[in-house]
């Protein structure tokens, strides 16, 4: 079993950059049973990017509020959380770092962040499966600094478009954040996940790494997944765990496509090892 | 600002006589005759920042054994005291209407928990004398399906706040919140309740005070409780159906959706509030719902309701 210091920790990413598997991943090193964890069983009612947990915190709920009244109390909460040290929390987000207005959408006071990448042409074609939206709408999607999300679960977000999502968390200074590259996942796991504990303070044996990653492994939620459903996939989404490629975009998006997310995100794409063209 | 006295406005707000000097977007307004000694006023006023030597406090508000203050930044500063006063300040450019929502929200459930109140997050209805209460997070679709109910015959009893009054004996009583359904566009479409469409909950939020005018919907001013459904949807890995909930998960689910759960506990301790679960659980069972989101559907959870209410005859 593997034990982390106490205080809130960001999983933060893009939508469909991995951000679920490292939830699970993190969930089968913390439990440390000999059997997998329940991939319907991870949803954290008290994430402090829910609606019932800030209702519960706030006392006011969020469907009463404004969106520049909810981005003004959201700081306020997550800070307030923050200050609970009991034990660690990892809290996903898909939140950008900065609001228009200059200020840290999720305050400061998490003890770490892990903030992780993806490739974008890669994402397009996940975010197309899982939002049913055509690779064009989703790439539309991708480059509107005013996207946003409003979901019944979690409270309404502001996503951004995919660059500034991603400088807006690895380039600010306020919450200590380890970047992970999705493909880096994929490429050496156990690596990575080694990686992930030494960063956020915790301890973990070669052993327990590796259970951690059979359990969490693409076969093995996909196996939950047909057995049982997956609460968190979209109604008439197919499939949540689908392959999760590395470079898949290669074959499924045309060149106009990728030339879209390649000259609007050509800087942010080379600082983080995604070559245009290639 | 100071208070204009007497108050001209009452109403009768889950067991208490209420006088105002603000008109509130409630149902109930009863005689003034009737209110001569109101349990509880509501004023206008100043209200500080914080209370000094909180026992309790959150991110944006203080409580001691005595008085609740929330503070919403731009919005207004709530207090409650005592069980017997409430206070509104409103920001400045902050519009009365516009606030209001939070008056008979969480400043209101501070006075009710002041006078040692059970509440639940959840809407009610009554059929046949007795009382249904819906719980579930904002957005679960608690007012909907309350609305719907009516449509479907049953009479309205809370929307959003289910007072519950334990008795020496029998089932405890839920009282009616005084309060109009509160509805967004799309729900008041689907149910079919245009005709009785009001203002806006706020001024820019598309949520509508919904009034349900026909004499024949009229609650009694309690009726005694049946059954609690927590609300959940259906989804890839739940089909929709109606299932009993064991006890201990009943009286977590019940100290889950406790209106204002923190408030609640500033008040009343945690094991308070168990015990209070477990009685309400030795007279009343609690049952998971889980029922399709689509409006298109909601004719199938009330199907499955009125079903389930005969077999619990």
């Amino acid at each position: 079993m593997t034990v982390f210091p106490p205080g809130l920790v960001w999983l933060a990413s893009y939508p469909k950059s991995g951000n679920t598997w490292v939830r699970i991943l993190l969930a089968n090193l913390r439990s440390g049973a000999d059997h997998p964890a329940d991939i319907n069983n991870l949803a954290e009612p008290e994430s402090v990017v829910g609606r019932w947990r800030f209702a519960d915190d706030m006392l006011v709920d969020a469907d009463m509020l404004e969106r520049d009244e909810l981005e003004r109390m959201r700081p306020l909460h997550c800070d307030f959380a923050a200050q609970d040290r009991r034990q660690a929390f990892f809290c996903k987000t898909h939140d950008r770092f900065w609001r228009p207005s200059g200020e840290p959408t999720l305050g400061t006071q998490a003890r770490r962040a892990l903030y992780i990448v993806r490739d974008p042409r890669d994402v397009a074609i996940s975010l197309s499966h899982h939002a049913s939206l055509s690779i064009d709408e989703v790439i539309a999607q991708m480059i509107n600094a005013d996207a946003h999300s409003n979901g019944r679960v979690q409270l309404p977000y502001a996503v951004g478009d995919w660059g500034a999502h991603v400088t807006g968390w690895t380039e600010q200074s306020l919450v200590r954040t380890k970047v992970v590259r999705y493909e880096s996942m994929r490429e050496d796991t156990p690596g990575t996940v080694r990686e992930i504990i030494d960063f956020l303070g915790g301890q973990a044996s070669a052993a327990d790494i590796a259970r951690a990653v059979r359990h969490s492994a693409l076969d093995e939620l996909q196996r939950q997944e047909v057995r049982n459903g997956f609460r968190e996939s979209r109604p008439g989404q197919e499939r949540f765990f689908r392959a999760g490629r590395v470079g898949g975009w290669r074959e499924v998006l045309t060149s106009a496509q990728s030339s879209v997310l390649e000259d609007r995100f050509a800087q942010v794409m080379g600082v983080h090892g995604y070559a245009i063209g290639a | 600002m100071s208070a204009i006295s007497p108050s001209m406005y009452h109403y009768r707000l889950s067991g208490l006589s209420v006088a105002s000097d603000f008109a509130l977007p409630m149902r109930a307004a009863i005689d003034p005759a009737e209110a001569a000694t109101p349990d509880v006023t509501f004023h206008l006023g100043d209200v500080p920042d914080s209370l000094p030597e909180p026992l309790h406090r959150g991110a944006n508000w203080t409580a001691t054994d005595r008085a609740f203050l929330l503070d919403l930044p731009q919005i207004g500063r709530f207090l409650s005291e005592d069980g017997r006063r409430l206070t509104l300040c409103p920001a400045p450019g902050s519009g009365l209407d516009d606030i209001l929502v939070f008056v008979t929200g969480t400043a209101l459930a501070a006075i009710l928990y002041q006078r040692g109140a059970m509440l639940l997050h959840g809407s009610a209805v009554v059929q046949d004398g007795r009382a249904f209460v819906f719980c579930g997070e904002s957005g679960a679709g608690k007012s909907t399906l309350a609305g719907a109910l009516v449509q479907a015959g049953s009479s309205f009893l809370a929307d959003d706040v289910c007072s519950i009054e334990q008795r020496l004996q029998g089932p405890p009583a839920v009282r009616a919140d005084g309060r109009a359904l509160r509805l967004y566009r799309d729900s008041i479409d689907h149910v079919g309740l245009e005709g009785a469409v009001g203002a806006r909950v706020r001024r820019r939020i598309e949520k509508y005070h919904v009034a349900l005018g026909d004499p024949s919907h009229a609650a009694p001013e309690s009726a005694p409780l049946a059954a609690v459904y927590m609300l959940a949807s259906s989804h890839a890995a739940a089909p929709p159906g109606i299932t009993p909930f064991p006890p201990l998960v009943a009286a977590q689910a019940l100290l889950h959706q406790t209106y204002r759960r923190r408030l609640a506990l500033a008040y009343s301790s945690q094991g308070k509030l168990a015990m209070r679960a477990a009685m309400l659980l030795s007279h009343v069972r609690v049952f998971h719902l889980r029922r399709p989101l689509d409006f298109s559907r909601l004719g199938e959870s009330v199907a499955m309701l009125k079903a389930h209410w005969a077999s619990l005859q």
